[in-house]
């Protein structure tokens, strides 16, 4: 880090002496607080406090610093400078990540001691180092998504207020939480621990925790360097993602939610495919909302085909198309490995049926979030977009079927208790529908001039 | 230097530049001028590297900057006209990390900082807070950070905006002498007075597009011969059919009480013609080159456009 020149500028700006003194002296005063009106011993109640505080300090505080480090450096006309600088994507990103966040590691540590003394007399030091690490860990995601969330954002658009820093604040603390609980839950006050099932084998759930956060975290890592490349204007290929994908469905694949019991019908093997399924689904979505699709990208990639420049054609090339490709992989894949149905306690559903609906639905949503791109480039694209859809898997089914018109419903939903021709009928005309005002919005922007709106010649 | 070839940006909405192709010739000092919405901006940020174009190619010495643009910020800098300078940072911090952010070794950061203050004479402001400067100290600052890694081409949208008069006099002195240490430098202004101070070239861009390319301060025409000019105590009759009968002298014009004209000779044949000026009985109180100055070569280039002149942008944007 010595090294790092972005690293020690924000060591500068956040380590002043006055501040230096402030954050040990609050955390300090807070913690003794505590301890004096509690019993005057360390225990779970004054690691409890000092957990607390680590919560408050490196999780909500530390992730809004890590999601303004780069908006703030466009909100201060910063940013260029550093894009034109020779500092290379790894300096920036780390520099970035835990640069902007040196002073909240600061009090963050100072926490994490407070927080070890206390369990010291009560757990055996290596129970004690795990739950350091994983608050840590938990730290480092928290951190980096918001940063990665805010670097996908710049990609689109180059205003920020507070909410927008809020939301990706949010998004780093949603990834979080779940992580930090899941790890919590894998020891007991008294020491006991607890255990899960990942491919057939038994992991110590602490220990299975620690290694899914580290692993997320080198991801979450790659990507940032990812999109601080693009920024710098240095072209990435998609095998990465792809790559983040196959791992992402695969580790999720192992694990398992449900015991065999409770899904009799299907094999092993399928419901392991089925979870990453879901989770190519869930990333395919993500993926499609978060990207830019503008008028641009698709004539970059018209060109770049009609000029046979496939190396670039890929770097340009939306993710979502390739990760549509994955999906449709999976899908081919749990309907070969599982049966027509599928007994979930009482229930008997037609389990490939809704498997093809889902993917049907995903292609008729991705043309749709084109065509919303297309039609107005504003950043409000994928908003809108996002709204409508969340509208017409909502609402609009509801009311439907509120008013007894059932069947309607499967033109919104992938309906597992329907015919064939009712559950995939509706949503392939919807998809003819898309492709007709796809190609129409791309005859109207992408293939013609006439869809950029000419400065006076 | 810079070499633009075919450049085409597209935004969302609308086509910035269309097909621009011109040079940036190395040791020059080139105005990039042009009303508001012409395309200056976008153009700079696409040499610069920081748009990516639709199509075409920029190089620097060779090397395409959109390929390799790291390889080509060593060697550039550019000062947007919205910039920004950390405030919480002392002038030096922010030279130091500028210096070590774009590669100069650890070891001659120091007397890198020590320099680039020195030429901006903020040397004696490297303890102060960079919030705590005013507008044409921050400016100073700026440049400073710009030109710390000693690039060879110097890119500068809008400087002087905001800055006193005496500052504007400083920057033009700035920006001569680093075309005397080497440097080649673009300026995008408004202010037309002021570039003529330091330009030597200047693209105009309209719509879009380069709509003229030309050098400055240079007299020569076609051919070799020169533009001279003569201004007069008093009229004098049949000036314009004297001077177009001595040999060499052609395309006269008068303009009140002086004269231009395009006159093929050297130095000896210049000294003959002011000597027979005088013979005939020429009122002449002075004699010399005709250089174009950036206004009379913008403002004709727009009459050649057949332009409004509420297109000129010849005036300054702040009071």
């Amino acid at each position: 880090m010595r090294g790092n020149p972005e690293f020690i500028r924000n060591v500068w700006l956040e380590m002043g002496l006055h501040r230096l003194i402030v954050m040990p002296a609050v955390l300090g005063i807070l913690f003794l607080l505590i301890y004096l009106s509690g019993g005057k011993t360390l225990d779970s109640g004054t690691a409890l406090v000092a957990a607390v505080m680590y919560c408050a300090v490196v999780l909500v505080w530390g992730t809004r610093v890590a999601s303004e480090a780069v908006v703030q450096e466009i909100n201060n006309k910063t940013w260029d400078t550093q894009r034109m600088s020779a500092l290379g994507p790894w300096q920036l990103a780390i520099g970035k990540l835990f640069g902007s966040t040196v002073y909240v590691w600061y009090g963050g540590l100072i926490c994490m001691g407070l927080y070890a003394l206390s369990w010291l007399s009560h757990l055996p030091l290596f129970y004690v180092v795990k739950l350091v690490l994983l608050y840590v860990g938990v730290g480092i995601i928290a951190h980096a998504i918001g940063m990665l969330v805010s670097m996908l954002a710049i990609q689109k658009r180059r205003e920020f207020g507070r909410i927008q820093v809020t939301f990706y604040q949010f998004l780093g603390l949603l990834v979080a939480a779940p992580l930090l609980y899941i790890g919590l839950s894998g020891i007991a006050e008294d020491g006991a621990t607890s255990y899960m099932l990942w491919y057939d084998r038994t992991f110590n759930l602490i220990d299975f925790t620690l290694a899914g956060i580290a692993v997320f975290a080198i991801w979450a890592l790659v990507g940032l360097y990812r999109l601080m490349r693009a920024e710098l204007q240095m072209a990435n290929q998609p095998w990465t993602w792809l790559a983040f994908c196959l791992f992402a469905a695969l580790f999720v694949s192992g694990i398992r939610l449900l015991p065999p019991e409770m899904n009799p019908g299907m094999p092993d093997v399928s419901v392991k495919m089925f979870h990453g399924y879901v989770v190519l689904w869930l990333l395919a979505y993500i993926v499609a909302f978060a990207e830019p699709k503008n008028r641009i990208l698709f004539r970059r990639l018209r060109r770049h085909a009609a000029l046979g420049e496939w190396s670039a054609f890929l770097a340009a090339v939306p993710r979502c198309l390739p990760t549509a490709a994955l999906f449709l992989l999976a899908t081919i894949l749990v309907l070969r490995t599982s049966e027509p149905t599928f007994q979930i306690l009482d229930w008997t559903l037609n389990f490939q049926l809704v498997v093809i609906a889902v993917f049907l639905f995903f292609l008729r949503d991705l043309m749709f979030i084109f065509v919303m791109n297309l039609r107005k480039p504003t950043p409000r694209a994928d908003m809108n977009a996002f709204l409508y859809l969340l509208l017409s898997y909502t609402i609009i089914p509801v009311v439907l079927s509120a008013l007894g018109l059932e069947f309607l419903t499967s033109a919104f939903w992938a309906r597992p208790d329907f015919s064939a021709a009712l559950t995939l009928g509706p949503v392939i005309l919807e998809i003819i529908v898309m492709i007709g005002l796809l190609i129409y919005q791309w005859r109207r922007t992408v293939m013609s001039e006439a869809g950029v709106e000419e400065t006076k010649p | 230097m810079i070499d633009i070839k075919n450049l085409v940006f597209e935004y969302p909405t609308k086509r910035a530049l269309h097909d621009i192709t011109c040079e940036i010739k190395a040791g020059s000092i080139t105005a990039l001028v042009g009303p508001n919405g012409a395309g200056k901006t976008t153009l700079i940020r696409c040499i610069v590297g920081l748009h990516a174009p639709f199509s075409g190619s920029v190089t620097l010495d060779g090397m395409d900057v959109h390929r390799y643009p790291r390889e080509c910020h060593r060697r550039m800098a550019y000062l947007s006209d919205f910039f920004g300078v950390y405030d919480g940072l002392t002038v030096r911090q922010c030279l130091t990390y500028t210096a070590r952010a774009y590669g100069v070794e650890d070891k001659i950061v120091p007397s890198a900082v020590k320099t680039a203050a020195e030429r901006l004479a903020i040397e004696d402001r490297l303890n102060q807070k960079a919030g705590e400067l005013s507008r044409g100290l921050r400016q100073r600052l700026a440049i400073a950070q710009a030109i710390i890694h000693g690039p060879k081409f110097l890119v500068l949208d809008e400087p002087a905006s905001g800055l006193d008069p005496e500052a504007r006099h400083s920057l033009s002195n700035l920006l001569i002498g680093l075309r005397d240490s080497g440097m080649t430098l673009l300026v995008s202004s408004h202010i037309l007075a002021e570039l003529e101070s330091y330009c030597t070239d200047m693209l105009i861009m309209r719509d879009g597009r380069i709509s003229g390319e030309r050098g400055l301060g240079v007299s020569e025409v076609a051919g070799g011969a020169k533009r001279l000019k003569i201004e007069l105590a008093h009229s004098f009759p049949s000036l314009e059919q004297q001077l177009a009968a001595l040999p060499g002298v052609a395309e006269v014009k008068l303009d009140g009480l002086s004269a231009g004209f395009v006159f093929a000779g050297d130095l000896q044949a210049q000294h003959a013609l002011l000597k027979r000026l005088m013979t005939l009985g020429v009122p002449v109180t002075a004699f010399g080159e005709d250089k174009l100055g950036l206004q009379d070569v913008y403002l004709a280039h727009l009459r050649n456009q057949g332009a409004a002149p509420a297109a000129q942008p010849a005036f300054p944007r702040e009071g």
